[in-house]
């Protein structure tokens, strides 16, 4: 589920849009349907996100030869896969790719592999793909959610069974897609991601709940 | 196979000809008719320099084709045109006012919103100001919050049909949660 900034009020409340397992469907403010689309194909989609400049959709969608990246309209379907996994340096375990989370931010497009624990970036500027690993290069644990602040930051929502119990760890990589923190906090598995005004929002699915967290500035406090 | 159609054989006389040459005396008895010689190629009968035109006029021609193939080639893999390139970089907004770039912030945790509804999954979340919508995979809904109050199925009278998931452990005390479509 996803949250769009509406054509005819840009105002006022968004639009939601949901992609299930048949259709993806845009409803106004209000609740009503404004656009579906209802095809076969819909059920091989993994993420959802929407490309303001290029005002279309994308997702990605997943074969025995790689991973795509697909740009789609509501009216008129399918407009252009992109073949992320194949530019890769250093290719991943196609077999093994999870792609469940999915970002724009510009001309790139952040994908969360959670079987190989990566994220995956597609440079429509440059036209080259490539991954977004730890700084010590380990896989990404348990990658469940994916946001990008208005600097350009990437928050990437990961978790971690340890003998203490669950913690939940929010690796952040700058604009240039270097990692330079990990916030770690515990007790929480996080299931998805959405960063709102200086709030950051945790869907929660051990103890079924939102977790919310405003950031601060500390010379403030 | 060389097809025959009236027994003079011009198609063995005339490659014959060309490969061994007009003065070879053994072809011509061999032939035994050389009163319709072969016509050369138009191309050979022309002066050295329009030759060298010709030649330059082709290369430059290829060079337009294959110009134009690689512009074909390159439009399959990139996605738009320079324009609208810049057009998607000056259009793009973002809610967040977060630097998560700045070490000065400091997270301070928020009263949290409990999902009163069990069993359930909640999976991504969406959020639009006092508005925040969560998909459960489990139950195939989409709950709305508003204002950090409950207020129930996004749509009650909409039915989505949320993907079937399962649940594993990768390691002990390790729980994982993937989805159970067949092509994931």
């Amino acid at each position: 589920v996803i949250c769009l900034q509406s054509d005819s009020n840009p105002e006022g409340y968004k639009d939601v849009v949901v992609m299930d397992e048949a259709s993806i469907t845009h409803f106004d403010a209000n609740g009503a349907i404004k656009a579906e689309l209802r095809q076969s194909y819909v059920e091989r989609f993994r993420g959802l996100d929407f490309h303001h400049g290029y005002n279309q959709f994308v997702t990605t969608e997943k074969n025995r030869l790689g991973i795509k990246v697909v740009f789609f309209s509501l009216v008129t379907g399918i407009e252009r896969k992109l073949n992320i996994s194949d530019r890769l340096y250093c290719p991943i375990q196609v077999s093994r790719a999870k792609c469940v989370f999915l970002k724009c931010f510009g001309n790139r497009i952040f994908v969360t592999d959670l079987g190989n624990g990566m994220i995956l970036v597609l440079d429509l500027e440059s036209g080259s793909s490539r991954k977004i690993l730890h700084s010590n290069e380990s896989p990404l644990n348990n990658l469940m959610g994916i946001d990008v602040d208005n600097y350009g930051n990437i928050v990437a929502a990961t978790s971690a069974d340890t003998a203490e119990g669950v913690s939940c760890n929010l690796e952040i990589f700058d604009a240039d897609e270097k990692h330079i923190q990990t916030c770690t906090i515990q007790g929480i598995k996080p299931s998805g991601l959405c960063l709102q005004g200086n709030s950051l929002y945790l869907a929660e699915i051990l103890s079924k709940r939102i977790d919310i967290f405003t950031l601060y500035d500390k010379s403030v406090l | 196979l060389t097809k025959v159609e009236d027994g003079t054989f011009s198609l063995h006389k005339s490659l014959l000809n060309r490969s061994n040459g007009h003065n070879d005396t053994n072809t011509e008895i061999l032939l035994g008719d050389l009163d319709n010689p072969p016509q050369s190629p138009s191309l050979w009968k022309k002066s050295p320099d329009s030759i060298a035109n010709y030649i330059e006029n082709k290369r430059i021609e290829g060079l337009k084709e294959r110009e134009e193939n690689e512009a074909a080639a390159r439009d399959l893999n990139d996605i738009w045109d320079s324009s609208l390139k810049v057009g998607a970089a000056a259009t793009w907004s973002n809610t967040s006012q977060c630097n998560f770039g700045n070490e000065r912030y400091v997270f301070i945790s928020q009263p949290s919103i409990h999902i009163p509804i069990n069993p359930s999954l909640p999976q991504s979340i969406a959020v639009d100001g006092k508005r925040i919508f969560v998909g459960d995979v489990f139950n195939s809904a989409v709950y709305f919050f508003f204002d950090t109050n409950f207020r129930g199925r996004y749509l009650n009278s909409y039915f989505f049909c949320s993907r079937q998931f399962l649940l594993y452990f990768q390691e002990p005390g390790q729980l994982a949660m993937y989805f159970g479509s067949r092509d994931m």
